[in-house]
């Protein structure tokens, strides 16, 4: 039986660099309580100024950035050659920053409208072509439940880069209607009756003032603009959108006021002559185009 | 019916008819108008009362605040002092309350025209339920559909103030009703004119002794810590 050799056993201490691995646990040690205090630090300065998920973020990827560098210089003090590393590294970097072009552009894009806030969750907005309550906003997309009741996931580099309507940012909105009456009718008597249905409506504001003119002398008949102030909470134009129109259209109606009908009128650049037949013709011709036929029965 | 107070049988009011009926344990509310009908079940309920009611309930509740416009513009001078009354609408209401005086709103409904009015721009403005009174110097009768309102106005402006306006917030905002009359007060309201385009109200204590306080539909009046309204957006 051999006896135990506690010099082979431990040989591996005497190749152990000492003095840089314990550099190394300084160096990682001091880093992280740089990067803890730092992060402590900016999120505490940038949450005056900046928003709550954008101070996060930024003060996570410092506190990441120096856990990083001083990983580095750890591996360095032991005298690991990292320039193969970095190298890899390097490769690697413009192969991923190529791969997560967009995933990167969707992450800035998301911290610039956390920055910009164009919208909260629960606005009703129009983005990207797409109508509906902001449900979720994250770093990557922006989450909105349509009003025909379909989630939409739009990434933030779209909705960064799209036209935004926020309709729940001001107290109230404008809305607009269009009314035609002969022109054979009164304008004003049609205002008359269009103030009437305005003024009972409980939702039309009474400041802005409704706004009631001739905007057009139209093809078929002279167009009346009608604007309205609604309150902007929830849906409320919408109720008084599809309330409002039926209402001037049974006032006007009620009122003896024609809406007309879209008519055309012809004109012929040279006269038409017009053949009037008789009965008596008109049955001769008919008969003979029935002969033939006859001829075949019999 | 000519009055606030408890509702028993059927009873006519503002263009409505009220029938309370059934025995037992189970209660028909039922309200009928021109165009329709509104009816509730009512489990065990001790009393049914009309009270006036805070008019941003209706059509539905979509502001807390009710902006007054004086037909007559009042003029107050430097550091000037006036007490004028002003009426403002009210619905009417039927609460409901349990052997432990717990209470319910059972029905809202209107008997002044309903109009609302943005106070502001529409980018920081602000939607409030629209009215117009004469301000007065004596205290006026209220009818149905009413409340007397007594504002004590004080300039802390160095020159003349025109005041067209008048912002209340019914959350902090008291309404009271004497009983078997058509009667309705709100607390007496103290409106500080800082600048000629803003000015800060108070709330005060109740006017009229004998009345009754409303009680506050439920949500209606979340904590506050400070008990006034700023009007920031025009007194004209």
């Amino acid at each position: 039986m051999e006896g135990l050799n506690l010099t082979a056993t431990f040989y591996w201490i005497h190749e152990v660099n000492w003095p840089g691995l314990l550099m190394a646990i300084l160096i990682i040690a001091g880093g992280l309580l740089i990067a803890s205090l730092l992060r402590k630090l900016i999120y505490k300065l940038m949450i005056r100024v900046a928003p709550e998920p954008v101070s996060r973020n930024v003060s996570r990827a410092i506190y990441y950035i120096i856990v990083f560098v001083a990983g580095i210089s750890a591996l360095g003090s032991l005298g690991i050659n990292l320039t193969g590393v970095f190298l890899a590294g390097g490769i690697i970097g413009i192969i991923l920053g190529f791969a997560l072009q967009s995933i990167t552009a969707n992450l800035f894009s998301g911290l610039f409208l956390y920055w910009e806030k164009p919208f909260s969750p629960g606005d009703l907005v129009e983005v990207s072509g797409v109508q509906g309550w902001i449900t979720d906003v994250t770093i990557m997309s922006t989450r909105i439940l349509g009003l025909d009741g379909v989630k939409v996931r739009i990434p933030n580099q779209e909705v960064f880069q799209s036209r935004i309507k926020n309709y729940s940012m001001t107290a109230a909105r404008r809305l607009d209607f269009i009314v035609g009456i002969a022109y054979k009718e009164d304008a004003e008597k049609a205002y008359e009756v269009i103030r009437k249905v305005l003024d009972e409506h409980p939702l039309v504001l009474v400041y802005p003032e409704p706004d009631v003119f001739v905007e057009e002398l139209g093809d078929s008949s002279v167009n009346i603009r009608v604007r309205v102030w609604v309150p902007s909470k929830g849906m409320l134009w919408y109720e008084v959108y599809k309330d409002l129109l039926w209402k001037m259209k049974k006032a006007i109606t009620e009122a003896g006021i024609e809406i007309p009908f879209i008519q055309n009128d012809v004109w012929f650049r040279t006269p038409l002559k017009i053949k009037i037949e008789k009965e008596e013709e008109r049955r001769k011709r008919w008969q003979s185009s029935q002969r033939p036929a006859q001829r075949f029965e019999e | 019916m000519t009055g606030y107070g408890e509702i028993r049988g059927t009873i006519s009011v503002a263009g409505n008819t009220i029938t309370v009926s059934g025995e037992g344990d189970v209660i028909k509310y039922r309200r009928e108008w021109r165009n329709g009908e509104y009816t509730r079940l009512l489990v065990r309920p001790r009393r049914l009362e009309l009270v006036p009611m805070y008019p941003v309930l209706l059509p539905r509740k979509i502001t807390n605040y009710v902006m007054v416009r004086l037909l007559e513009p009042i003029h107050i001078p430097s550091r000037g002092e006036a007490m004028i009354y002003i009426k403002i609408p009210v619905e009417l209401a039927v609460m409901t309350y349990d052997r432990y005086r717990r209470y319910d709103l059972v029905d809202v409904f209107p008997v002044m025209k309903i109009k609302y009015v943005l106070y502001g721009s529409p980018d920081r403005g602000l939607i409030a339920r629209y009215w117009e009174s004469v301000p007065m110097t004596d205290p006026p009768d209220t009818s149905i559909g009413e409340a007397r309102v007594l504002v004590n106005i004080r300039s802390r402006y160095d020159g003349w103030v025109e005041i067209g306006k008048i912002l209340l917030d019914s959350q902090i905002l008291k309404l009271y009703y004497v009983p078997g009359t058509w009667r309705a007060s709100t607390q007496a309201i103290t409106m500080v004119v800082n600048s000629p385009a803003t000015a800060t109200i108070y709330y005060g204590r109740k006017v009229e002794m004998e009345a009754r306080p409303v009680h506050d539909p439920p949500g209606l009046r979340p904590p506050r810590i400070l008990a006034r309204t700023e009007m920031l957006y025009g007194l004209r």
